[in-house]
């Protein structure tokens, strides 16, 4: 019997997981349970990430996605529901657009597919003796020093914004 | 890397901090913006802080004369060509003329206003500098997100709207834009645009450098608004404040080409077989000038036909790109430079009307007649975005339409000569909408009997821009020296 690749079959279980959850998403008309799917979306794509020996990533991604924005999501979704009442759905439009764009773009994607990714060379392996997590870390100190920097002004740039939209009233036109 | 050589890195690193005096001197700046906004509150405080961000801008221009530098810096993440200079003091004019705005009081009554139009210059600093594509990605997101929320900055609930349909399609670009730079990490290895053509030659089969090309180019054409990624731009330039939009409308996108045209320069440099990318754009370019002409026909809204007009004047930015010569890159700035005077000119007399409550051009019957100074000058402006002598706007064309004929005649592909007949066409087409405005103004009359006020500043304002745009046509090798 052939042996069984777990990492494979780990793939195409969360990657399933994955696409399926996104297309009921897509499908629910209750956004609450689109909010609670995007949960499953996150978590099998962290585990992707995870499977495909982007640890670091993975994490960020649990960290950043699942702890944090899914839970503001829904909060701002509960709490709407509440001072609403009624239920929040969703509806679809244009639909044999959407499917059309939707085919045209996977045609793409398949078609490429079907070449193998020239991955270019990143040097012998030995070569990396620091951790994943040490090497991002100095490439952020180092190399890519300016766009960390850039990065920090954007964020307080964000906050401002945010923070300034979510104070401010409609000013109804007369 | 060895301790030794990590404290020499950083040591060159921390000398060559020098040359962002001018980002840095914007930042510290936009942040003293926001703490003046806490501390004066006075009856003035508006004006207090139009010219404080004025002050900031002056400071930041004599910045750009102190650290001059030319080639690559900060180990080959930045670097500067003759001409950053020139188009820095050009994105610093730009925005001080934006905050003079008369109708913008609204706007100007919060802090948070300067500090983000602050803000949108120093992305656009880094866009032309950048020489890496995480840093590109960073600075055009600055851009990007600092737009999203001026444009909700009118406080109507249109505003909101328009800048959520921004920030929704803006999002969905900028992921496929990152897939595509992800991809192009994966073929070459590196992220800086110098390194990238040689990794890539080792690789034979170019399909998928091609899908991730695609992926980037589309990023990017939906923030230059090309047809048919432009479907957000009708409507936040409807509902967005109108200083803010004269700004969106031109820096970012002047910024993006610049750096799009290094970009696309490179790939002329690699052996690999890629799909005719020149020939794909030029069906795009000309895809936007007829759809934005076409379109701008039709409205009756001001801001409306000025976002179509938009759309069409990137179509023809973007002949620069496809062109691809050091002439193409030169018509390619000189002609944003014109676009960018042209633009500020035409925006403030829309932001004078949206003071008076006027919204529609066809409201504007009779007040030339009212007004001579304005409407003459509002005349000028609108001939040049038309292309026609004796305007700035008709040496642009011309030094942009002439660049792609060179190039015509070099390789003789016949889709350059399509491009070069359509799009001289179409600045027929753009005459019919452009002097819509004048029509109005001169030869209609109006049974109205209300009277508009019009200040003395906006006269000299208007009138200094359609100056300009007399003198660039009269003394345009002043510009291209300026430029290069």
């Amino acid at each position: 019997m052939e042996q069984i690749n777990f990492n494979i079959l780990a793939f195409y279980g969360f990657a399933g997981l994955a696409v399926i959850s996104a297309l009921m998403i897509l499908m629910s008309k209750n956004i609450i349970h689109s909010v609670f799917m995007l949960v499953l979306v996150f978590l099998s794509v962290a585990a992707i990430y995870i499977i495909t020996n982007a640890e670091f990533v993975g994490v960020t991604q649990i960290m950043v996605y699942i702890g944090g924005i899914l839970i503001l999501m829904m909060f701002g979704v509960m709490l709407t529901n509440r001072i609403d009442g009624g239920k929040m759905l969703t509806e679809h439009r244009r639909i044999i657009p959407a499917v059309l764009l939707g085919l045209g773009l996977a045609f793409v994607f398949y078609s490429t597919l079907q070449t193998k990714f020239p991955l270019a060379e990143f040097g012998p392996q030995s070569e990396l003796d620091k951790s994943v997590t040490e090497t991002i870390g100095i490439n952020f100190m180092t190399h890519q020093l300016v766009a960390l920097e850039l990065t920090a002004v954007l964020l307080l740039m964000a906050l401002i914004g945010a923070a300034f939209l979510a104070g401010s009233k409609f000013e109804d036109k007369k | 890397m060895k301790q030794s050589e990590f404290i020499a890195y950083i040591t060159t690193l921390i000398g060559e901090f020098g040359y962002l005096l001018p980002e840095m001197t914007l930042i510290a700046g936009s942040l003293f913006l926001v703490v003046l906004d806490l501390l004066y509150k006075g009856t003035a405080a508006a004006t207090v802080r139009t010219l404080a961000t004025l002050v900031v801008l002056a400071a930041t221009s004599l910045a750009i004369d102190a650290a001059p530098i030319e080639g690559a810096y900060l180990n080959g993440v930045l670097a500067q060509t003759a001409v950053t200079p020139t188009l820095k003091y050009f994105f610093v004019l730009m925005t001080a003329a934006v905050l003079l705005y008369p109708n913008s009081r609204v706007q100007r009554r919060t802090g948070e206003y300067q500090y983000l139009i602050l803000m949108v210059l120093l992305g656009t600093f880094f866009l032309i500098q950048a020489q890496n594509l995480l840093l590109f990605y960073v600075a055009l997101e600055l851009v990007s997100i600092t737009s999203y929320v001026l444009i909700a900055f009118s406080f109507q609930r249109k505003g909101f709207e328009a800048g959520i349909k921004y920030l929704l399609f803006g999002a969905m670009s900028s992921g496929l834009m990152l897939y595509g730079l992800s991809l192009i990490y994966g073929l070459s290895g590196s992220l800086d645009l110098a390194l990238i053509p040689q990794m890539v030659a080792q690789s034979s089969d170019p399909t998928w450098l091609n899908l991730a090309l695609m992926l980037f180019f589309v990023g990017i054409f939906f923030k230059l608004a090309l047809v048919p990624f432009h479907i957000w731009s009708p409507d936040a330039y409807e509902a967005g404040p109108t200083a803010a939009i004269a700004l969106i409308s031109v820096l970012p996108k002047v910024a993006i080409l610049v750096f799009f045209y290094q970009f696309t320069q490179l790939l002329d440099t690699t052996d690999v077989e890629l799909f005719n990318w020149q020939y794909a754009l030029s069906i795009l370019a000309i895809g936007s000038m007829f759809v934005g002409n076409l379109s701008a026909l039709r409205q009756n809204n001001a801001k409306r036909m000025m976002a179509y007009s938009s759309i069409a004047h990137a179509g023809t930015l973007l002949i620069g790109v496809i062109v691809g010569t050091a002439f193409g890159y030169e018509a390619m700035l000189f002609y944003a430079v014109v676009y960018g005077v042209m633009n500020v000119g035409v925006f403030y007399f829309i932001d004078w009307m949206e003071k008076n409550e006027l919204e529609n051009i066809s409201d504007l019957a009779g007040l030339g007649r009212q007004f001579p100074a304005v409407g003459v000058c509002m005349t000028v402006l609108l001939v040049s975005l038309v292309g026609l002598p004796p305007t700035g706007g008709f040496s642009a064309k011309l030094l942009v339409f002439s660049s792609l004929w060179d190039v015509y005649l070099q390789s003789s592909d016949s889709y350059l000569l399509w491009l070069f007949a359509l799009g001289i066409l179409n600045s027929a087409i753009s005459l019919f909408y452009y002097l819509k405005i004048p029509y109005y103004l001169f030869l209609k009359t109006t049974n109205s009997t209300q009277r508009y006020r019009v200040g003395a500043v906006s006269v000299v304002f208007l009138a200094c821009t359609a100056l300009l745009v007399l003198a660039i046509f009269f003394m345009a090798d002043l510009l291209l020296e300026m430029l290069f």
